[in-house]
């Protein structure tokens, strides 16, 4: 086993060093050369050093051609005909070659792109090297490419080693392909990779199999025949994974309708009819049209109040919170949030930490911390700070401000002067939430923060000065989200009631709004009750509905059965799931159910017609028709590219197709015809029996 | 009363299909142990595949083999270490130096000789500190060779393992596999394509034509169950009769040649009513019974016209 590690680790150590320069250098390239971008704008929206859009994107293909290089690299030229057979003849268990390849192999790999990526952590952690702090979980999004690159690599074993037709050694690419797409949409960062690493060892042992015996699935270990199944099977799904992706630009099943309601910059609402995304319709809160030209459709948009949302629901009786598991690993903004730059008197970034929440100042061309921010104050990047708890919230304003709101407490820390600066409460705690908004004037802006209490919402100028306090006159335990925006005048505030997130999607969609117009003092100026919008049902994307109904039923029921197991033994996230699907999706989850219920059935019966006419035996013929029932069109795709298919010529007794490994002719019993006598046979019978039918 | 040791190879009723073509066709051999088999064919008649086979990297489609007791498709590794066998095509690692090529082949084996090793790179004058990939194909050959011989295997399969070789290089290639074949418990088989070394090293031989087994026997009787008749005749010779047995006949304009398997007095009979002025019956090299025997068969003429048409 030593020997064989050495030499597969001796002969392929070459590809794995210019696969680590290539990928290196292509990794060390974007993350550095956008520095500079950000220098001067500055924008942390595309994610922050390794969670970079464009660095992913290198680290997500360039892993997966770094395991797919390196795999087939290792595999191809041991495959030549007696290469393979001098090397298999060798006394050990096949099995043993195989481990002894993947291992050098996986060194190998975490080599070529483990390397890079380590040193990209390195430059990310160490000071100097960027304008932004280093969260150890940003790493994650490019560990998890990393760990999907593994998939590849053993993809490309299998590649290598399985016989067949071309489609059938592209399952396990379409299969690794399936990781990918999964590692790319799974929200979190333990799923992703764990599902990746059960790919990878899916692959592995497919592979493992398949160097037992490479034509047919027949000989191999049934652990292996096993995972060639399952790999083929997630091939199956890569590929309408692939096929769904490149389908969704084929577009909607139909004309995609909404309406929502806004508040024009004079304070009153307006319902916009959007249809295909395109604003076809503005009214007021009576059905009726502007008369004021520039609110027409054309140009209502550019004369729209900007508003933002101060909380989601005001009180505590109903226990909701916003969940975290919404946040997405592939991205920075659940990590660290960056606040808008300031300049004056030097160019500050200052970033919010979720982690141990707190605020870390860095100085962007120096590219160093300079000060923190906790919730004891301003301290030096050396020394430790007390964290906000859960429940604070620190929002900026005016720029060089950020304000920050405990239940109890307001303070306005000046980022400029380092001074945190408390702010007597106008109204009872607790605070419940925080928005920032503005009142365009000419040449601009004008910054407020707007502080929700039980009662009242606050508005306070950059200065910390109060400068309305707007007691509310809805019913806000159940139209609690409310939002605040500020005429241009700056002496008229808009309060928006909308129905609070406790409640359940289907009455809140149900519920009027309010929209309320006061004055400096809580004067109501004016009053509007919007009604409900009318619900479009969005249609779905061709790809999507195509795709829906051709799921495997098994994943189906079993993900609905899952997350009933889940919610009932308490996971809040599989809960949701569970309602969503039972609520919103709920028209959707009933048809595709029903139409992928009758598809594979349809499915198995041209699998079974399918399997009889390939003269499998009997049981073999019901295993398949009963794993494409479960398994959908995946199953089909398995079994038209995985499934025994046994090759048949034509029977000389009765003309009809019969298998050439059978003995006997599977119509009319006929065993294969005797050799024509030859008279040229020289056998002397001392050690071979003559073959039947010989002369 | 002595028991017969158990045969080394066993084939029974092989056949192998690559897609819906048939390469072996119902094959049955028994090699016993401590016998040399030259196995022989054309390209392409399934001499490679049967060995595949034997040594268990392909599947049959029927039938089946089993190689020192072991069904062939399960051999176990301590089998495999009994077995030596080199491939046709010389395979060594080019980055390893000859003396890696030793180290890293004997750390599979239970029993590695170095004597033999180092005595055939010697003969093939090979040394140590020389990179495989630098060899020439004949050093190869050598090479793969003192890889298969140090081993010690009870069966030595060998396929093809002249190929490409000039004639020095097969000289030494030989030598050496006579060296080896002074051990009598060993088991040789290989496939050639060179007769005389056949003839020189095969105790029987083994013909396969079209997948299909003609010739099992020793080299003598092969030799003489094939007879070839130059009959001539006063005027244009007759067209050939259909004898049993022929294998092929040329007709010139004063001759019928005629090549025969299994001649019996009977078909000597039929060859003396044909009326010919006179009988000449030529004794045949090995690779000209070869030929004849796994030739195209049936009757050629030629130059029975003359060629400018007159």
């Amino acid at each position: 086993m030593r020997t064989l590690l050495w030499k597969e680790l001796r002969e392929n150590i070459v590809w794995a060093v210019l696969v680590m320069l290539a990928l290196g250098g292509a990794e060390i390239y974007v993350l550095h050369h956008l520095r500079y971008f950000e220098l001067v704008e500055l924008n942390f929206n595309d994610g922050v050093t390794l969670c970079k859009r464009p660095f992913l994107i290198v680290t997500m293909f360039g892993c997966a051609m770094a395991g797919l290089a390196l795999g087939l690299l290792q595999v191809l030229p041991d495959l030549k005909r007696d290469r393979w057979a001098a090397l298999l003849h060798r006394p050990l268990p096949r099995g043993r070659f195989f481990w002894g390849k993947a291992l050098a192999g996986v060194l190998l790999y975490f080599l070529a792109a483990g390397a890079p990526f380590l040193f990209c952590v390195w430059q990310a952690a160490t000071p100097g090297h960027f304008n932004a702090p280093f969260v150890p979980a940003m790493a994650c999004p490019a560990l998890a490419d990393l760990v999907t690159g593994l998939s590849y690599y053993f993809a490309a074993l299998v590649i290598g080693l399985q016989g067949g037709s071309v489609l059938l050694r592209g399952l396990p690419f379409f299969a690794a392909l399936h990781a990918s797409f999964f590692a790319l949409h799974e929200k979190l960062f333990r799923v992703a990779v764990e599902s990746s690493l059960a790919m990878s060892l899916a692959l592995c042992l497919a592979g493992w199999g398949a160097i037992h015996l490479r034509e047919s699935l027949g000989g191999r270990p049934w652990l292996g025949r096993i995972a060639f199944l399952i790999v083929a099977f997630y091939g199956a799904c890569g590929f309408g994974d692939l096929l769904e992706t490149t389908g969704e630009l084929a577009g909607r099943m139909g004309i995609l309708k909404f309406s929502v309601w806004e508040v024009l910059d004079n304070g009153v609402p307006v319902r916009e009819d959007y249809v295909d995304e395109v604003l076809v319709s503005a009214t007021d809160s009576t059905g009726q049209s502007f008369a004021d030209p520039k609110y027409h459709p054309d140009r209502v948009r550019g004369h729209l109040l900007g508003m933002n949302v101060a909380t989601s629901y005001v009180g505590d009786p109903h226990g909701w919170r916003r969940p975290r598991y919404q946040s997405f690993y592939r991205e920075s903004n659940h990590l660290l949030y960056a606040y808008q730059p300031y300049s004056h008197p030097r160019l500050e970034q200052w970033f919010h930490i979720y982690d141990n929440p707190r605020c870390i100042g860095v100085l962007p061309v120096e590219k160093r911390v300079f000060a923190q921010l906790g919730a004891d104050g301003f301290a030096s990047p050396d020394s430790k700070v007390q964290p906000f708890s859960e429940s604070d919230i620190v929002d900026q304003t005016g720029g060089d401000i950020l304000v920050i709101a405990t239940p109890q407490s307001l303070r306005f820390a000046h980022l400029a002067t380092q001074q945190v600066v408390p702010v007597a409460l106008p109204a009872a705690a607790p605070i419940y939430g925080m928005c920032h908004t503005w009142a365009s004037i000419a040449n601009g802006s004008v910054d407020f923060k707007g502080v929700a209490f039980g009662k009242a919402m606050a508005v306070y100028d950059v200065n910390a000065q109060l400068v309305a306090l707007l007691p509310y006159h809805q019913d806000v335990d159940r139209w609690g989200s409310i939002s605040l925006g500020v005429l241009s005048t700056m002496d008229r505030f808009i309060l928006r009631y909308e129905p609070s997130m406790w409640m359940d999607w289907k009455t809140r969609k149900s519920m009027t709004n309010y929209v309320e117009m006061m004055d400096s003092k809580g004067n109501v100026l004016a009053s509007y009750t919007l009604p409900p919008p009318p619900l479009h049902e969005n249609p779905p994307l061709r790809s999507t509905f195509v795709a829906d109904r051709l799921r495997t039923p098994t994943f189906f029921f079993g993900e609905m059965l899952y997350r009933r197991l889940g919610a009932a033994l308490g996971s809040s996230r599989l809960r949701a799931a569970l309602e969503k699907q039972l609520g919103p999706d709920w028209p959707n989850t009933w048809l595709s159910g029903e139409a992928l219920m009758l598809v594979a059935l349809v499915l198995s019966i041209v699998t079974f017609f399918w399997a009889r006419r390939a003269q499998l035996p009997p049981r073999t013929v019901w295993a398949w028709t009963l794993g494409v029932f479960a398994l959908g069109l995946p199953g089909l795709l398995m079994f038209w590219l995985a499934g025994e298919r046994p090759r048949t010529v034509t029977c000389p007794s009765c003309s009809r197709r019969r298998r050439i490994d059978a003995a006997q002719c599977g119509h009319c019993g006929a065993s294969w015809p005797a050799r024509p006598p030859d008279d040229t046979l020289i056998i002397d019978g001392t050690s071979t029996p003559l073959p039947a039918g010989a002369a | 009363m002595s028991a017969t040791p158990a045969p080394a190879i066993e084939i029974d009723h092989l056949t192998k299909f690559y897609g819906t073509r048939e390469i072996v066709r119902d094959l049955c051999l028994t090699v016993p142990s401590g016998s040399i088999y030259g196995f022989l064919g054309r390209n392409g008649m399934g001499k490679t595949t049967t060995i595949r086979i034997l040594l268990g990297f392909e599947e049959p489609t029927r039938g089946r083999t089993r190689v020192l007791g072991e069904d062939s498709s399960r051999l176990s590794p301590a089998n495999r270490a009994r077995i030596g066998y080199l491939p046709e095509g010389h395979h060594v690692y080019g980055w390893m130096t000859v003396r890696e090529c030793g180290k890293f082949q004997a750390s599979f084996f239970p029993k590695w000789n170095q004597d033999v090793f180092e005595a055939v790179i010697t003969h093939f004058r090979l040394e140590a500190k020389m990179k495989a990939g630098h060899l020439s194909r004949g050093q190869r050959a050598g090479l793969c060779l003192a890889l298969t011989l140090a081993p010690e295997p009870e069966l030595l399969v060998l396929d093809d393992p002249a190929l490409g070789l000039d004639p020095v290089a097969r000289r030494s290639l030989l030598q050496s596999m006579l060296y080896v074949t002074r051990q009598p418990s060993r088991t040789i088989l290989f496939s050639s394509h060179l007769l005389s070394d056949v003839e020189r090293v095969a105790d029987r031989i083994v013909v396969l034509d079209g997948g299909v087994l003609r010739a099992d026997c020793t080299v003598e009787t092969f030799r003489s169950r094939l007879r070839h008749y130059v009959l001539k005749f006063r005027d244009t010779p007759p067209p050939t009769p259909r004898l049993p047995g022929l294998l092929e006949s040329f007709r010139t304009d004063r001759e019928l040649i005629i090549t025969l398997a299994n001649v019996t007095p009977d078909v000597e009979e039929q060859i003396a009513r044909l009326g010919p002025e006179s009988i000449e019956s030529v004794e045949m090299t090995l690779e000209d019974a070869f030929v004849s025997y796994v030739g195209e068969r049936g009757e050629k003429t030629f130059f029975t016209r003359q060629l400018n048409g007159k």
